[in-house]
């Protein structure tokens, strides 16, 4: 069942939180973050794929189909896949980001341990 | 059960112990090398549910762009801050060194 697949993402959403909330690493707090998103892709070509699908590409229906199956179910969803495309461009960049204030924290506190930065503390 | 779903099923299973790795392999190369096949494990995943312009790019960004970026990020700190050398997170199994692994 595409069930599975829900639960595969919830599963890997709350393993890359575990490692956010758990993990004094700075790195390894972004590959948490990193894992997150991988599970909202996951979540999004689940919702995107129907029975017995086939990919939503136009150049011709696939073979032993006609046009009228395609509109009828039987092309898995282009508007959730082009929401996991963005949502994949974006994350890269969002990560280089993170890590690019990683590493001028590390260079300025010397450390990548999360307890030691004190006066992020609130 | 189709050959649909025993491929699906292989692939998540592939994910999450790739996942399960990210968070368990204390040395941070090796857990930026499991994040990279969660990556490639998610384009497989994405050609079999029929998303395959999702598995091109996720090939290129997940298996390749992200380990890249996580890699100068490590060698950078570890090259001009740290001076440690291996680098591991601080407070796991420190002292029992390269036992097992």
């Amino acid at each position: 069942m595409i069930v599975a697949n829900y639960l595969t993402s919830a599963a890997v959403f709350c393993l890359g939180l575990y490692t956010l909330l758990t993990r004094r690493n700075m790195i390894k707090m972004v590959m948490g973050l990193s894992l997150m998103e991988g599970s909202t892709y996951l979540l999004f070509v689940s919702l995107a794929y129907r029975a017995r699908s086939t990919a939503p590409v136009l150049l011709g229906p696939p073979h032993g189909q006609s046009p009228n199956q395609l509109a009828h179910g039987d092309a898995a969803d282009p508007v959730l896949q082009n929401f996991c495309l963005t949502a994949i461009v974006i994350g890269v960049a969002v990560t280089a980001v993170f890590l690019a204030v990683v590493v001028r924290i590390a260079q300025h506190y010397r450390t990548l341990d999360s307890d030691d930065v004190r006066e992020m503390r609130g | 059960m189709s050959e649909f779903w025993v491929l699906d099923y292989l692939v998540l299973a592939l994910i999450l112990g790739s996942a399960v790795l990210v968070v368990r392999v204390t040395n941070l190369p090796g857990a930026t090398m499991a994040l990279s096949a969660v990556g490639t494990f998610l384009a497989v995943l994405f050609v079999v549910l029929g998303a395959p312009d999702d598995a091109h790019s996720e090939v290129v960004v997940g298996a390749i762009a992200l380990p890249v970026l996580y890699l100068a990020a490590i060698a950078k700190v570890r090259a001009h801050v740290l001076d440690e050398g291996e680098l591991r997170e601080e407070g796991e199994d420190e002292g029992e060194g390269n036992a097992g692994r």
